[in-house]
């Protein structure tokens, strides 16, 4: 499924990145379109793949039990869906459901920990962009843990 | 009496009544109500209410400025004299003293582009800044709304929010903290829409909700190259005259009531998070 097609690789995530770093990233990422009401990922789930949303919008939710399905987070064009790959146990935390058709890079997650384990400047730059892409996250979060409209 | 008399009676109540009631959330409702004789007002400016025989509650006006018909308010029952308001029915008699304040930078819009975002009862006084622009639309540039609310039951003016979302001359992004799997929209904090609205570098902002909320995303609107002076947000403060008599809406050496409630976030930030001074 890799294309190595650096040319139709275009996310905020990968700006600034060298040809070379991006040539690692292409080895192990493809296009890929997936249709409303799909699961990109359930929770529990081995988690091997990092999402470059270009469109559509997915929700992050959880089944609460008697308190329904929550949705906490719908993540679009320019974000990022999934960042388990990088910590063990390598578990998806929450379910991914598409509910407008997505269109993403995918990146294989299994490859990337090898590149990143071999190569510490390609495993540093990778991280510092997904660092930040859990602190906007985490501040979200806070921010609705806040109930900023009470 | 005119509104430019009222405004030299500045302590005047005009004995009126509520035309209707609309029951907008769990807790939210709005009334219209008959309007003293030549009454009118700025997007943004409040009015003091009196519900005879409980108390006065300052509210700021959420209709439409060109409509002289009716005098809309839009209250969230959190207090005996908010919660009496909403009480009151079709022809029940209330008092209204105002307009008072300063509202929306209106004027120094016209021309720019103009960015609008709400937080759950704050979209109220933004409504008639939202009025006046839809009123003479070619005045102003690109318009980009944002709104945020805890959840889709509290969704505010849901009716019309969808309306607006339908029109090809404004832009309007809508989104809640949480939801079941049957909304179909955004979910997240209304600072979330902030990077994907559209704006020029001498845009004007009108920011409206609890200052938690306002003080993010101002800072969200600053991030993005928003100069403070251009984000203005509308004060919640203690008021009782309306008029910089009594002292309650001090801050510094400021009334909240003469100065605001609508105020630059370059002079407002040092105030958020100060309860009382
Ligand atoms: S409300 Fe009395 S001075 Fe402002």
């Amino acid at each position: 499924m890799p294309t190595g097609d650096i040319e139709r690789i275009d996310h905020p995530l990968l700006e600034g990145l060298s040809d070379t770093h991006m040539e690692m990233i292409a080895s192990c990422a493809w296009g890929d379109r997936f249709e409303t009401g799909e699961y990109l990922f359930r929770v529990g789930e081995s988690a091997t793949r990092a999402y470059l949303i270009s469109a559509g919008r997915l929700a992050l939710e959880l089944d609460g039990g008697g308190r329904g399905v929550v949705q906490i987070a719908t993540l679009r064009e320019s974000d990022v869906a999934g960042f388990s790959w990088i910590f063990p146990p390598h578990r998806w935390k929450w379910d991914g459901r598409v509910v407008e058709p997505v269109e993403a890079i995918v990146l294989d997650g299994e490859a990337l920990r090898t590149m990143k384990a071999a190569d510490h400047d390609f495993g540093y730059e990778l991280l510092l962009r997904f660092s930040a892409v859990i602190g906007s996250r985490l501040q979200a979060a806070r921010m609705q843990l806040m109930d900023v409209y009470a | 009496m005119t509104t430019a008399q009222l405004r030299s009676e500045p302590m005047l109540t005009t004995p009126t009544r509520v035309l209707a009631r609309t029951q907008e959330t769990a807790d939210t409702f709005t009334i219209e109500v008959e309007p003293p004789p030549g009454f009118s007002f700025r997007p943004g400016e409040f009015t003091m209410l009196y519900v005879y025989g409980v108390g006065e509650v300052p509210i700021s006006i959420s209709g439409d400025p060109d409509r002289t018909d009716t005098l809309t308010l839009t209250i969230r029952a959190v207090g005996k004299v908010t919660e009496a308001v909403g009480r009151l029915q079709p022809g029940d008699p209330l008092g209204v003293r105002g307009p008072y304040g300063v509202g929306w930078p209106m004027e120094a819009a016209r021309g720019r582009d103009v960015v609008i975002v709400g937080g759950g009862i704050g979209l109220a006084p933004l409504r008639s800044a939202i009025y006046e622009i839809l009123n003479h639309r070619a005045d102003y540039g690109l318009v980009s709304i944002a709104v945020g609310f805890r959840r889709p039951e509290e969704i505010l003016y849901v009716d019309q929010v969808h309306e607006w979302r339908q029109r090809f001359d404004i832009d309007l992004e809508l989104t809640v903290d949480t939801a079941g799997d049957t909304w179909r929209g955004p979910v997240g904090v209304v600072t979330r829409l902030i990077p994907m609205l559209d704006f020029s570098d001498t845009a004007v902002a009108m920011v409206c909700g609890p200052e938690i909320m306002m003080m993010f995303t101002a800072r969200a609107l600053r991030d993005r190259g928003f100069a403070p002076d251009n984000i203005h947000v509308s004060l919640e403060r203690n008021m009782k005259c309306g008029i910089g008599l009594c002292g309650h809406c001090q801050y510094g050496q400021h009334f909240v009531c003469m100065a605001g409630p609508v105020k630059p976030f370059s002079q407002a930030e040092r105030l958020f998070g100060i309860r009382e001074l």
